[in-house]
Formats: structure tokens, C-alpha cells, sequence
């Protein structure tokens, strides 16, 4: 009895789905939906939970009507310029899917900001545009920092993160400068008043080689302060190069377009701004190492050049260079003797020839063939009868002797009668 | 190269600078010996007058109150 009408069990119908097959079903039909991604939602921020070790963000937009579960992950949400907080107005981006695990669709969250944000942005675009079309954030027109400044100022809260990252930076790295620090408010309506005289006051005072002005990290509110137009232009306009450092790395307000130079933190503005005095100390000792290894080398070069002249044979074996003298001298004396060799045998042969001439002329060969001479008492040669003079003493000279004669007559004749001795006249 | 100030007269930057030139000169010219020998002996007393200078300088605080006064600015002195 108690068993019914047999119905057709769901289960032996053909067709039967499992649960996570109609899941991952919707969940492909939602990224097929080109509407459903890269989505932009308004609404009410609530049950906001910042799921602790992992950093993802877990929260509801509502309005009226209906619920969105959102899911914002760290790597995306780290960028988030507030914390949200309950009833928080927000407009949120991202892609809608289904979460299998529970099967509720969520909105998975790439960027999310606060409701009336977009009004401000717009505001710092349009700013940005007409101060860079005038030219106040012109390159050219940068000042450069000093290299190594003496007197530094610094505008910033005086209780802030900013002013104690700066001077501690600083006391570290170069503890041999001045810094002057300007306390200004660095958020509120009067903020941008204050920066301003204060950068005024300072670049009048001309002592300062640079100004930083700085601020810790901030909402976009908090920082709204630095994106005032005066202060940009007094920025611009002031003599001494100003440094910007505000807000975290990825804030750019329009005082860091003006700026001479934009550091991410105050931190980061100290070391722009001041050298490290080890660094200069090694720099110093590096160019005195470098000057004497100049000198050095200048001077080993030169000991190189009198070393090589030094060393040349010249100089080593000057015993060689007088031997090559010595031998030199030997061949000249050679050369001489030879040439007197054969200069003297010429003069023997002239002398045996004049002394043949002679003795062919001379009187003793006339005497050897029985030939005498006569000479007078100062043993002049008596060539001629007619020198002579009756009575006169003269000697006569023999091959073989010499006698001593008296003139008894004398007698002038021709050659042919030279033997007639006939006293007639 | 005595033209300019005297070396005790000049700033950090200049002598730093005038330091700089000198090393390039010694490494780069081929100068005749008296000449790297006056350069050195500048270039060393230039080093010199650079230390000096920094371990001189002093490390000051100071506040501008909006009078335009100023007073030293202890708070993180103590720290």
C-alpha cells in the first residue's frame, strides 16, 4: 500500500548534473559576459573584515536593495589610498564570478576609491595641465642641487615622521651642514598659506643653499594640500632649488611637478640632497692615491729613459769604447808606418840617387883618376887660375894627401892651351 | 695655475674641483717633470684643505620662528 505511484526518479533521467558542474557552469557563463568584467560598482561598504595574516579584504557593497560580496586582494588593495571603513560611499572595479566553494557570485575587486574621489582627480588633472602649459614644470628651467650644500632648509611639521626620517638621514650620512627647519602645518586649509610664506621667508633669508619641503605619507585629503596652485608657482619662482618629498613613493602632487627635484621620501630627499661625508673622504683619498701613482709613473718612466741610456754598450764597457780607440789608433799608426815606409824609401832612393849624381860629380871620383884641387888659405875652392897671385900660399889636395905651394907665376890660357907653361907674354 | 684664489680661500666645491683637474692632468698630459712635481704638491694640499674643511664644518639645528627668529631645534638631539 504504501508504495506510490512509481514516479520517474530524477536520477534515471538522462540528463543529471552534479552540483559543481552547474557551479563551474554559471561561473563560465559569468566570464563569458563581457558586462560582468572589468566592471565598475557603486555603493555602501559593510561587514569589512582585512583577513589578518593574509592582507586580502573581505567586504559588502550594499544599497537599497541588494548585496554584493567583494573580495579585494593584497597585491591589488595595497595600493588603496584609504582604509574603508563601515557606510563608506566607494566605487569599486573588478570582474564579477562565482565563488564554486560557496556558489554565491562575487565582485573580485582590481581597484577600488572613495565616492567623490573622482571629482578631485579631475580638479588635479585639470591644474596639472594648465600649470605644465604655462611652463612651471618645465625641465630646463630646474635648478640643480648643490653638490655639497652647507645650509640646508626644511619645511615640515615639526611633529611629523618627515622631519625626524630627514634629520636622522642626514646626521648619518653628513653630519657637517646647517639645517633650518621652517614648522608649517602639512595638512588643512592653512597648509598651503604657511608652506608658502615659509618657502617666501627662507629663499629671502639667501643663506640657504637648498629647501626641502616634506611630509609623511597621507590620504589623498592630507596631501590635497600640496597640490595648491600658489604654492606651485612660489615653488617656481623662488631663487633657491627647492626639493619636494612628500607623501609615499606613488603620491605625485603638483608641488613635486614644480619642484627643482622630487624625492619619494623625506628619507630619500636627505640623501638626494646630501652627500655622504665617507664617500667624499674616500673620494678625496682616491685622487691623493691617484696623484701619487701619477707621479710615480711619471718618475719611473724617466728612471726607465736614463736607465736605457745608461745601459747602453757606450756607457757600460767604456774600456770597450778605448779599445775600439786603441785599435783605431793601431790601424792609423799602421797605415803611417807603411806610408813613412814607403815615403823613407822614396828618399833613399832620391838620396842613393843624388848621392850617386854626387859622387859622379864629386871631386874625389875626378881625384881617383889622378885629379888634385886648390884651395886658398881660408880653404875656399881656387877654380880659376886668374883668383891667384904670385907669392900667394895655397894648398893643393891629393886623392892620397895635400901639400902647401907658393905661387910662383901665374898664367891665364885658353882651354886648349891650358898646358903651355912658356912665360912669354 | 697660482692665478686663482689661494687654496686655503677657496670653497669645498672649488677645491675638490681644482683637485679633480689636477689628477686628469697628471694621468692624462705628459708633463715635463718640475711641472708634475708643483702639481703634485698642489694637488696634495688641496686634498689636505678639502679634509680640513669637512672635519671643520659644524653640524647645526636651527628653527625660524615665524618672526623670522631663529632658535636651536633640539627635539631629536636627545633621541
Amino acid at each position: 500500500m504504501y508504495f506510490q505511484k512509481k514516479q520517474s526518479s530524477l536520477f534515471t533521467e538522462p540528463l543529471v548534473y552534479t552540483v559543481s558542474q552547474v557551479n563551474h557552469y554559471l561561473k563560465s557563463l559569468m566570464l563569458k559576459d563581457r558586462l560582468l568584467q572589468d566592471v565598475r560598482v557603486m555603493g555602501e561598504v559593510s561587514n569589512f573584515k582585512l583577513h589578518k595574516p593574509s592582507g586580502h579584504m573581505y567586504f559588502t557593497l550594499k544599497d537599497g536593495e541588494g548585496v554584493l560580496r567583494c573580495v579585494f586582494f593584497r597585491s591589488k588593495n595595497q595600493v588603496l589610498q584609504f582604509t574603508p571603513e563601515e557606510g563608506m560611499k566607494v566605487v569599486a572595479r573588478g570582474n564579477i564570478s562565482l565563488y564554486e566553494r560557496s556558489g554565491y557570485c562575487q565582485l573580485y575587486v582590481e581597484e577600488m576609491e572613495q565616492e567623490g574621489m573622482g571629482a578631485l582627480f579631475v580638479a588635479f588633472e585639470q591644474l596639472k595641465e594648465k600649470l605644465r602649459q604655462e611652463g612651471i614644470f618645465a625641465p630646463e628651467k630646474k635648478k640643480a642641487l648643490p653638490r655639497f650644500p652647507r645650509r640646508v632648509g626644511l619645511i615640515t611639521s615639526p611633529s611629523g615622521a618627515a622631519i625626524r626620517d630627514f634629520i636622522t638621514t642626514v646626521q648619518r650620512r653628513f653630519p657637517c651642514l646647517r639645517i633650518l627647519i621652517y614648522p608649517v602645518a602639512v595638512q588643512g586649509k592653512e597648509a598651503p598659506l604657511q608652506i608658502i610664506n615659509a618657502l617666501k621667508q627662507l629663499d629671502a633669508a639667501g643663506d640657504l643653499d637648498v629647501i626641502v619641503v616634506a611630509r609623511g605619507g597621507g590620504s589623498l585629503e592630507e596631501l590635497w594640500s600640496f597640490n595648491d596652485e600658489a604654492l606651485a608657482r612660489t615653488i617656481y619662482e623662488i631663487d633657491t632649488p627647492v626639493v619636494s618629498a612628500v607623501g609615499h613613493e606613488t603620491d605625485f602632487t603638483i608641488a613635486d611637478f614644480a619642484a627643482d627635484c622630487r624625492a619619494s621620501t623625506p628619507t630619500a630627499a636627505a640623501e638626494l640632497v646630501v652627500p655622504e661625508k665617507k664617500e667624499l673622504l674616500k673620494l678625496i683619498d682616491t685622487a691623493e692615491s691617484r696623484l701619487r701613482g701619477a707621479l710615480k709613473g711619471s718618475l719611473k718612466t724617466r728612471k726607465l729613459v736614463l736607465y736605457r741610456l745608461t745601459s747602453s754598450t757606450a756607457m757600460i764597457y767604456p774600456r770597450e769604447k778605448i779599445n775600439q780607440g786603441y785599435q783605431r789608433v793601431d790601424e792609423l799608426w799602421q797605415r803611417m808606418a807603411r806610408l813613412m815606409e814607403y815615403k823613407l824609401k822614396l828618399k833613399q832612393a832620391a838620396i842613393k840617387n843624388l848621392t850617386s849624381n854626387l859622387e859622379a860629380m864629386s871631386p874625389l871620383k875626378v881625384m881617383s883618376r889622378g885629379f888634385s884641387f886648390v884651395i886658398d888659405e881660408s880653404r875656399r875652392l881656387v877654380g880659376s887660375a886668374g883668383k891667384l897671385e904670385k907669392g900667394q900660399l895655397v894648398k893643393v889636395v891629393f886623392r892620397d894627401g895635400n901639400a902647401d905651394c907658393l905661387v910662383q907665376a901665374v898664367r891665364k890660357r885658353k882651354p886648349a892651351d891650358i898646358l903651355d907653361f912658356n912665360d912669354g907674354e | 695655475m697660482s692665478g686663482e684664489k689661494a687654496i686655503n680661500e677657496m670653497t669645498f666645491e672649488e677645491a675638490l674641483k681644482k683637485l679633480e683637474i689636477l689628477v686628469e692632468k697628471m694621468e692624462k698630459e705628459e708633463l715635463p717633470l718640475e711641472e708634475s712635481l708643483k702639481y703634485f704638491e698642489e694637488g696634495m694640499e688641496l686634498a689636505g684643505h678639502c679634509r680640513k674643511l669637512l672635519s671643520e664644518a659644524e653640524y647645526k639645528l636651527e628653527m625660524m620662528l615665524k618672526n623670522g627668529e631663529k632658535v636651536d631645534f633640539e627635539q631629536f638631539d636627545d633621541q
